[in-house]
This record gives structure tokens, sequence and C-alpha cells, in this order.
């Protein structure tokens, strides 16, 4: 795919160069005077020699007058402009006159009728020459349109497949150059309306790239962005800078420059500043529509942000009322009616509010890492972590909540190493371990397992409980979801664990899903990619020194 | 003669404060409070209290500016309190100069351990006649440092001088937080360029000798994002 690509492209190059040479490169007009005059000669002079031919063959002289005609058709035909064809006709008439007429190698005439005869001869053969040339410019003029829509739609064909504005600048460039056959520079805005870095495009090798950084180039280029008018040599306003600069004019602002190297004064021709002209235009069009692309992008992205802000705080403050309920009510029992209750009641209060708290710490946690994703400010501050300190410490924070659940662990033999945002992945299996101790009864087992597979590593965390109804499986990593029939032990909780889980994982490159034990209860497993211990450089160390 | 450690708690959220405060004195220890880093400063100057109790946010200044300015004169233990998350805040802390740190939102049980084990070194370093321990001990696991062995129920463990190093260096400081960066540049030189990585290995080595089930360490506690802390008690 991408070879077609390479090879279409090489081929549109070489038609670009072709091109360039037969249009863009005006022959030096001396040489086109002397090859010209060298045609228009040969010609007249083999129309001479067949003449004489035919003379000697004993053919009627109106069959030389046709081949004369014949002669400056052919001139006209194949030199360039009309000044060849009327020369030729006055060669023609004079030779005619000097050779065909009696007296034969004089210029005066016998008979009464041959001056009509080389009027009319020399009639026909200047209309026949301007028509002649007329149809060529038209057809060389229409060469040059199509060449130049060729180029453009060439250009905007790449276009279309630019999808961010450095790609519009760096494929423009490339054609810039191709075109030009000179240094190209392209400078476009930046979000905060100054023109960005310029981006050179250099060409041969040759070292032009400080051309641009002058500080006469650099007020030109200043002077073209603010008046939005080409500045440089023939410009619309004049500079004698080395660089040409054109704007690339946007709907309502000038959107860029594009300056054009033009050393010892090898100045743009005219069709070069109209393939400039629209080309720029081009370049324009590709901008504003990667811009407006841009902007439809940041916009829905905030609506989606904006939504789902109202979904967290909306489900926040529902989930948090009900804890800091609790803690409320048991703290104004306990002062309003501090000599009346007995210890045992306090110490209760106290306990409920002391397992309030710790939940709103909990959820609370969770809130800020999600809020912390949803910006997508989340910094994964990856890190090598070995996978059973991870497993460590997110047991003992989870302790403390667990009551009487039984917490089994099997980890692998040998050391597993994880590239990982150590704190991220702790949250999750945290997250996964609560939700075991919340859904099941007390009592029951919660079996954390790690294992390697296939240069992964595998995080299981299962309970005995009732297991996940079926309904429920499939929307469980979604944000705000709880599960639809809370039944036995169903305690307050905020939908956005398993969420957090998930976009912790997929950030780190691995996957998590949730399915039923066929023992009874549910299984929470993801999958994280495991550093291989060969390719990261601690084995140089020689641990047993 | 008995007098009691002196305190001071500098924390600007007032409940934190309070709590902090009836806790510690209920535990017999003598307090001393303030709200703002600048104070904090001269009350450390004026009545050098034994142990500083910091929150990194303060209102006036940072509290690493606090332990920059009294690290050098003081011998007072420093223990910074910071919110979870802001791993990097205390690496830099303990760095700094501060001895051990609380993560918020902490259980009173948590203060009180810190406490001790600050006091604990904060009086071994006052009395440098006890200061050469020839072995440590917590739980069942023995170091002997004078014939370098190391023991778990009276069963010795076989330890590469490199393991052993780590856990004499971990023992020292016992109870206390390590930073990589502090391991690091004592075992191996500062050369050495922060290479946490190599650390782990030893540490997840030295974990597979000693402790009955590394998921579940009784001796050697990784602060995930911080450092590692050997177990005093």
């Amino acid at each position: 795919m991408s070879l077609k690509k390479g090879i279409t492209h090489k081929v549109f190059l070489k038609s670009l160069n072709e091109h360039k040479h037969n249009e863009y490169k005006e022959i030096k007009p001396k040489i086109m005077i002397i090859t010209n005059a060298f045609k228009t000669i040969t010609i007249m002079c083999i129309s001479i020699i067949i003449s004489l031919l035919f003379r000697k063959i004993g053919l009627h002289e109106s069959n030389v007058i046709i081949v004369f005609i014949l002669g400056v058709l052919f001139v006209s035909r194949s030199t360039d402009g009309y000044v060849y064809g009327i020369m030729a006709a006055i060669i023609g008439v004079l030779s005619f006159n000097f050779l065909f007429t009696m007296p034969y190698y004089s210029f005066s005439v016998y008979r009464p009728d041959y001056p009509v005869t080389f009027i009319i001869m020399l009639i026909a053969a200047i209309i026949t020459s301007t028509l002649t040339s007329r149809v060529k410019t038209q057809a060389k003029i229409s060469l040059i349109r199509e060449n130049r829509m060729q180029i453009l739609y060439k250009i905007n064909k790449s276009l279309l497949t630019a999808r961010t504005k450095k790609q519009v600048v760096e494929f423009c460039g490339d054609n810039l150059v191709d075109m030009f056959d000179r240094t190209i520079m392209i400078a476009i805005l930046d979000h905060e309306n100054n023109l960005e870095k310029q981006s050179d495009y250099m060409i041969n090798g040759e070292d032009n790239r400080n051309i641009f950084k002058s500080d006469k180039e650099i007020q030109a280029i200043e002077k073209c962005f603010i008046t939005g008018k080409s500045v440089g040599i023939g410009a619309e306003i004049p500079i004698n800078s080395v660089g040409y600069y054109h704007p690339i004019k946007g709907q309502n602002k000038i959107l860029g420059i594009i300056g054009i190297v033009c050393l010892e004064e090898n100045t743009l021709s005219k069709n070069e500043k109209i393939l400039l002209e629209s080309v720029s235009t081009q370049i324009a069009l590709a901008i504003e529509r990667e811009d407006l692309y841009e902007k439809k992008r940041q916009i829905n992205l905030e609506t989606e942000t904006e939504r789902l802000r109202g979904n967290l705080l909306r489900s926040i403050s529902h989930d948090l009322r009900t804890p800091l309920t609790g803690i409320l009510g048991s703290v104004s029992t306990i002062t309003d009616n501090y000599d009346i209750l007995d210890n045992d009641t306090k110490k209760e209060l106290l306990a409920i509010i002391y397992e309030d708290t710790s939940w709103l710490i909990h959820s609370v946690e969770n809130i800020l890492s999600m809020t912390r994703i949803d910006e997508g400010k989340l910094e994964i501050k990856k890190d090598v972590e070995v996978v059973e300190e991870i497993i460590a410490e997110s047991i003992s924070r989870v302790k403390r909540f667990s009551g009487n659940h039984n917490i089994v662990i099997h980890l692998p033999e040998n050391m597993v190493m994880l590239f990982v945002d150590g704190l991220l992945i702790e949250q999750v299996l945290i997250n996964l371990i609560d939700n075991a101790i919340k859904y099941t009864q007390d009592d029951s087992i919660i079996e954390v397992k790690v294992t390697e597979k296939e240069g992964k590593v595998i995080f299981e965390v299962s309970d005995n409980g009732k297991g996940i109804p079926e309904e429920d499986i499939r929307a469980i990593f979604d944000r705000f979801y709880t599960k639809t029939k809370g039944d036995c032990l169903e305690r307050r909780g905020i939908g956005l664990g398993l969420a957090i889980c998930k976009s912790i994982i997929e950030g780190h490159g691995g996957s998590i899903e949730a399915l039923n034990n066929f023992s009874g209860g549910a299984t929470f497993r993801f999958s994280l990619p495991e550093i291989r211990s060969d390719e990261n450089g601690y084995k140089a160390f020689d641990f047993n020194s | 003669m008995d007098i009691k450690p002196l305190i001071l708690i500098v924390e600007d959220d007032k409940p934190i404060k309070k709590f902090m405060k009836v806790s510690l004195e209920a535990q017999g220890y003598k307090c001393i409070e303030t709200e703002f880093g600048n104070a904090a400063i001269s009350l450390i100057f004026s009545h050098n209290p034994d142990i500083i109790i910091l929150d990194l946010g303060l209102p006036d200044i940072d509290g690493l500016n606090v332990i920059d300015k009294v690290r050098e004169s003081t011998k007072a233990r420093i223990i910074v309190v910071s919110a979870r998350g802001r791993e990097s805040e205390k690496v830099e802390a303990l760095d700094k100069g501060a001895d051990d740190y609380l993560t918020k939102p902490f259980s009173v049980a948590e203060l009180l351990a810190r406490i001790r084990v600050a006091l604990r070194h904060f009086n071994v370093d006052n009395n440098p006649q006890n200061n050469v321990q020839s072995v440590f001990v917590v739980k069942d696991l023995k170091i002997d440092f004078e014939k370098r062995k190391v023991t778990i129920l009276h069963k010795e463990i076989h330890l590469t001088p490199m393991e052993y190093k780590l856990i004499e260096l971990m023992s020292r400081y016992a109870g206390r937080v390590l930073t990589h960066k502090y391991i690091v540049d004592e075992i191996w030189g500062s050369y050495f360029d922060n290479d946490s990585q190599s650390l782990r290995v030893f540490m997840a080595n030295i974990r597979r000798k000693i402790e009955k089930d590394p998921a579940q360490p009784q001796y050697i506690i990784t602060e995930v994002g911080v450092g590692y802390r050997l177990v005093d008690e």
C-alpha cells in the first residue's frame, strides 16, 4: 500500500519536474532567437531547393508559390511567435522574386501581374503564419493551465490525507520544494496566534536555512503577515529581500506565510506567482479545515467532561449524604444525651462514626482518582514495581475494612516485576478486594492470585459469594453503576470503583474483565504487560556479591 | 528523672490539631502548637522540642522550607504530614532531613506508633554510650552485628554480603522510612545514579528469605512510591 503510494508520488514528482522544465524555466531569449532564426532559414532554404527542383522538372510556377506558403506554414508551426512566420513570408516572396521570375537573379520584374502575385502571396503567408502561431500559443496556455490544475489537484489530494496542521505544512512544503526547486519556508499561526517557528524545506542540500533568520527577512515576513500582501522583489510590496513572501489568507485572518528563496536575481516568474497564489489558497483551506476539526473536537470533549462532571456530582452528593447523616446523627446523639447514655451505647455510636468516616475516606479517594482521570491530567508515573510489594500494601490497607472475611493470597514463586504506577495499581486491587468484601457475607473467602502467562501478569480477585447477576456483568465497569438488586449485605456504594479500575488498567495497556466462577462467586481478572528481566539491565549487577 | 517529652504540632487544620493534641496529652506527652510555619521556626528555637509534627501545607510558608531552616540547628525528630498521592513531596521532605511521615488521613494508633519510634531514636542519639548495639531484635528476627549473623527463630538465614549490608542499614534506622535514594546512596554510593530497580530486586530477595508470606510482610514494609521501613515493634 505504502509502496504504491510511494511510486505514485514519484511519478507525480517526475511529471512535476518535466513540467517545470518545459514551462517554468523559460529558456533564455538569446538562444531562443538563434534557434528560431535557424529553423526559419533552414525551412526556407529547403523550400527554395524544392522549388528549384520543380522548375528543373518543368512544373508550373504556381506550384512554387504553394511550396513557399507551405514553408511559411512550417516555420510558424515550429517557431515561437508570429514574427518568424512573417519573416518567412517576406523571405519567400523575395526569393520567389529573385529566383523564379523573369529576369532571374534580379529583384526587378517584367510581367506586370507579378506584383499582385507577390502581395497576395505575402498576405496569404502572413495570415497563415499568424493563425498558426495563435493556435499554438493557445495550446501552450491551456497546457500550462492544465499542468497548474494538475498540480493543484495533486496538492489538494495530498492535503486531504493530512490529519494535523503540521502534516499540512509538511505536505505543502514538500510539494512546493519539488515545484519550485528552491528553498521554501512555511510558517503558520499557532494556538496563540503567534507565527510558529518556521519550518524550512531544503533542497539540494544547500544550507539556506539561515536565510530566513536575518533581520531583513524577519521584517519582510512581519510586513507580509501584517499587511496580508506579498512581499519581496517584484511583489505587491517591493522590498529588496532575498525571499519572496506570500501570505496564506484564511477567511478572516492571515493564517501563515510562505517564503521562497530567490537567490542571485533568480526572481519568480509570473506563472510561478500565480501558482504560489493558488497553492496558498489550498493551504489556507486545509489549515482552516484542521482548525475547525480541532475546535469541534475540543467542544465535544468539553461537553463530555461536563456531562461526566454532572453525573459525578449527582452521584457523590447522593452517596456521601448517607454516611454523613450517620455521622451527624451519632455525634449529636452523643453530645445531646451525654449523661443519659451508657458507655456501651456511646462506644457503639463511636464505632459507627469510625466506620462511616473510613468509608468516606475510601470514597473520596476514588472520586479524586476519577476526577484526575476525567481531566485527562492523570499522570501515570510509571516505575519498576515488584508485584508482591503492591499486593502487600493493598492488603494492609484493605485489612481495616475486611472484618471477618478471609483473604488468601497466592503469589508466583519467582519475583515478578511490572512497569506501572504503583499507587494506581494498588488502588485497583483495593477497589476489587473492597468490592468482594462489600458484596459477600462474613466468613467468605476472598482469594487474590497472581500468575504469569505469555509475558503478561494476571491478577485475579475472586470470592465465594453469590456471583454477579448475568444482566449486570456487561455494564459492571460503567460509571456510576451499582448492582441493580441490592440484596443481603448491600451497603452504599459509588459505582465509580470499577470504572476507575478499568480506566487505570487500560491506561497501563492492560485489560480487565469480570466473570462468575463455576463453583459460585465472582472473579475479577486483570492483566498487565510484564517486564522481562533480561531486558532491563538489572541483571547486570551480581546479586550474590 | 522523668521529663515529659515535648512535642510541637504544626498544623493549620484546627480539628486535626485538636485531636492530635488531645490524644498525645492523653499519652503523657507535653504539646505546644501553632498553625504557621514562621511561628513554628521561632518555637523550635525557643522551646527546643523533642519531636516536631509538621504539616507540609501551611498557610504562610511551605513546610519544606521549615525543614530547611531548622534541620541544621535542632536534633528534634521531624515527622511530616502530607496527603496520599503526594509521594514525591514526602520523598523530598525525607531527603531534606525529615525523619518520618504520616499520610493523611491517619489514625491515632498510627500517630502514636510514629511518635514512639521517633522518641526511641531521639533517646538513642542523645545517649551515645547506648548507641553501639551489638544485637538488633524485632519479633522473631535477630541480627547479630558482631557475628554478622541473621536468624529467625534461632534458625540462621543465609544472606549475601550485599543483602546483609542492606538489612544492617535498615536495622540501624528501624522503624523509620528510608527512601530509595537514601538506601542506594548509602550502599552503592551516590555515583550509582538512583537506580532503585536493582534495590527492589535485592529487597524482594531478602524478603523471600526472612518473610513467611511476602504478600503480608512482618518485617520489611514497602511504602509504595517512597521507600522501605524495617519494623521495630
